[in-house]
């Protein structure tokens, strides 16, 4: 009866480690609902790729051979050989955003670049902490506040760090409300946090819309020729949505192929977060970076709005600034509430969901730029 | 002979660190001028479009 006991005995306290990660992250997705469609997959994932002898990644069985994992066959074959369930899912995430908020603002697209400087700011921070270029880079990307830009980034780049990546992003994308108002109460005082802003939104026209996706696709695909995947699966999906054709199509893209990525994205990533690979000292260096992240991101977009202020007329609430990062539609709220708070009259919802979906847009373009400009890099 | 090997092992993982930071504050130059380019044009052609009179 000795093989009863042969899963114990190849227990290691890493692997002890990572049941208490699994169990972690499935505790934040249910009780704390902390981006819970992500969460609960990759804790549950993390704890079927640790136990010991797991039939759920490849293995040697004695005198038959390799036999083939799931989880490590969905890997290879979503996320390894093409990308292809990131990608998938920003087709969904297309479908599901409404661009008129910010075509009625046009000025608000620059909110969505100023807000992703924590990504640099970061790859640089990584460098002195002795990532190579690649990881360094990989890491940064979690300032993109977008799961499967992040994703796709660090696999693009191979970085072996993929795992401890999509769990801070995602982490940190459900502790927007927690972590951007403190950086925003700090750069701003309370007289800038009481600006009103009073929304007149420009009648968008139907042509517009159609044509906004197809126009952000050429131009990015010109300068920045590798964010076409990005960029590309995500206006394809905003144009199924908006061409009013494909009511079908976008509502199957919206709900069934979200769901159905979301679901499988999650426990397919937790592949990599095996615990030879993921209980390391630079997991936590990892955490760390992915929020200072997210804090350069919220400071750089207020700061951008401070400094607008100073040529403009019609000043902007610096608020709104924040607002310029990926994370939808938390960061929209977020600034919300802070105005309300300041003042009860103060509404900036709808421009901070201009800025909110103009984030999204920049950090695709963020993520196009780093596969761009690494590899001309390191060659 | 060790030590003198040991040196320039550490003279080259100098240089390494140093060329990788170089690349970071480059990546860090041009990603944010680039991402501001590209919005730039798309926040203007949005603007052109918005103001070409629509038929009555």
């Amino acid at each position: 009866m000795d093989f009863l006991l042969e899963g114990f005995r190849n227990v290691t306290w890493q692997m002890g480690v990572m049941y208490l990660v699994g169990i972690a992250l499935i505790y934040l997705a249910i009780k704390k609902e902390y981006e819970p469609s992500l969460l609960l997959p990759m804790g549950f994932g993390a704890i079927l790729v640790n136990l010991p002898l797991t039939g759920v990644v490849n293995y040697e069985m004695a005198g038959i051979g390799e036999v083939a994992g799931i989880i490590e066959w969905l890997y290879d074959v979503g996320i390894h050989a093409s990308e292809a369930m990131p990608l998938l899912l920003f087709i969904g995430i297309g479908a599901m955003i409404d661009f008129g908020p910010l075509l009625s603002n046009p000025k608000m697209f620059l909110f969505g670049a100023a807000a992703q400087f924590g990504i640099f700011f970061v790859i640089a921070a990584a460098v002195i902490l002795g990532f190579d270029l690649k990881d360094a880079a990989s890491i940064g990307i979690i300032g993109a506040a977008d799961g499967p830009t992040s994703i796709l980034v660090s696999q693009v780049l191979k970085s072996t760090y993929i795992g401890p990546i999509a769990v801070a992003a995602y982490s940190y994308m459900a502790l927007v409300p927690i972590i951007q108002p403190a950086v925003i109460k700090a750069t701003t005082t309370k007289k800038e946090r009481k600006i009103k802003m009073p929304y007149n939104p420009s009648n968008v026209s139907k042509g517009l819309r159609i044509s906004f996706p197809i126009i952000v696709t050429f131009i990015a695909g010109f300068v920045a020729p590798q964010s076409v995947a990005l960029v590309g699966f995500l206006m394809f999906g905003n144009l199924i949505r908006e061409c009013g054709v494909l009511n079908t199509l976008s509502d199957a893209a919206q709900n069934i192929l979200a769901n159905l990525v979301t679901l499988l994205l999650g426990i397919t990533i937790s592949f990599s977060m095996r615990a030879d690979q993921f209980v390391n000292v630079q997991t936590l260096l990892i955490m760390g970076l992915g929020l200072v992240a997210f804090i350069f991101d919220t400071a750089a977009g207020v700061f951008f709005a401070k400094i607008l202020n100073l040529f403009s007329k019609k000043k902007v609430n610096p608020m709104v600034g924040a607002a310029g990062i990926s994370a939808f539609p938390m960061s929209s709220r977020v600034v919300q509430k802070l105005g309300l708070e300041a003042d009860s009259q103060n509404h900036l919802l709808m421009h901070a969901v201009g800025a909110n979906v103009s984030g999204q847009i920049a950090s695709v373009l963020a993520g196009g730029m780093i596969l761009n400009l690494i590899p001309q890099m390191i060659k | 002979m060790l030590n003198f090997l040991a040196s320039i092992g550490r003279y080259v993982e100098a240089r390494v660190y140093i060329n990788d930071l170089g690349s970071a504050l480059t990546l860090m130059g041009q990603g944010m001028v680039g991402i501001f380019v590209v919005m730039a044009i798309i926040s203007l052609v949005v603007f052109l479009i918005t103001k070409i009179p629509s038929k009555k």
